[in-house]
């Protein structure tokens, strides 16, 4: 196990996705800094800053600050803290996402969900816990009032435009 | 002496997912394999409504921005676009608008979330699903 540290000046840095970059592109149109890229296999964790993208499998711990995109192809097993992730591939583990989580429609998540915003695309595979949070501080909750005074009971099979 | 014929068609449960026979005609049926009182037609929930047990339906089942429900809701398609407390579970399709909020286990064959949803609970969403058996509330 190891840590490593990527930044945009990291050697692993290849950025080819010049043609997807409008398909992945977080709203601010950051650049994909880093691309570990199919036939890399990384385990350990891994801390960046800015945006990197998953092709290959990697097994460990994620953090950070940026953007962390995961490709179709990619498969990984991990606990991951992001500010914005984007999943396209498979995951495995439990994911705490600050801002924005988008599962793609090629998406399949097994693990527990802690997210600030959610995106579901038809297609997508979740299998977890889930939780949104209302401006990443506080944990929402539903109110549902179950007092006489303001609601309604009504027999199962009710249907109110028949 | 005038005889009517009652027409019979196969439907499946949107809770078991086992086939029965119903009249064509009829509004509700028994499923014959899990005992559930199934709805035949569509529920649009546009106000605040507390089930005791559980709303099914082989229809479509659509919660308004302005309906607060308290129930367990089974059907073929579920679009939540209000607020819902209780297990959902679509056959097919379960669609969470924006401004929703949904707190409950959610099963169903496909899911689609917009952005702004607010959703507390378990999330089962995929091809091998099946709808919740029994659903406790």
């Amino acid at each position: 196990m190891f840590n490593k540290k990527i930044d945009s000046d990291s050697p692993v840095s290849t950025s080819p996705f010049e043609a997807e970059r409008s398909d992945y592109a977080p709203s601010n149109d950051r650049e994909i800094a880093t691309n570990l890229s199919k036939d890399t296999h990384f385990k350990g964790s891994l801390t960046f800053d800015r945006t990197l993208k998953i092709e290959g499998s990697f097994e460990g711990d994620i953090t950070t600050s940026g953007t962390l995109l995961i490709g179709k192809e990619a498969e990984v097993k991990a606990q991951i803290h992001a500010k914005t992730l984007i999943l396209e591939g498979t995951i495995i583990g439990n994911v705490t996402v600050e801002e924005r989580l988008h599962l793609k429609s090629s998406a399949k998540l097994i693990g527990d969900i802690k997210t600030g915003k959610l995106v579901i695309e038809e297609g997508a595979t979740v299998s977890g816990q889930c939780q949104t949070e209302s401006s990443g501080k506080k944990s929402e909750t539903t109110t549902v009032s179950t007092t006489e005074e303001s609601a309604y009971r009504v027999p199962v099979g009710f249907n109110s435009h028949s | 002496m005038v005889t009517t014929q009652v027409q019979i068609e196969t439907i499946e449960c949107p809770r078991c997912q086992g086939r029965f026979p119903r009249p064509r005609q009829a509004a509700t049926a028994t499923c014959s394999h899990c005992g559930a009182s199934v709805t035949l037609t569509d529920e649009i929930m546009d106000q605040t409504l507390v089930f005791a047990g559980e709303v099914l339906t082989r229809g479509k089942i659509v919660v308004a921005p302005a309906g607060k429900v308290k129930a367990n809701l089974s059907a073929t398609e579920i679009q939540i676009l209000g607020t819902v407390e209780g297990n959902v579970s679509a056959v097919e399709k379960l669609i969470i608008g924006a401004a929703a909020t949904l707190r409950g286990v959610c099963r169903a064959r496909k899911l689609a979330v917009a952005e702004g949803a607010k959703i507390a609970g378990r999330l089962e969403i995929g091809e091998s699903e099946k709808p919740i058996a029994k659903s406790p509330h």
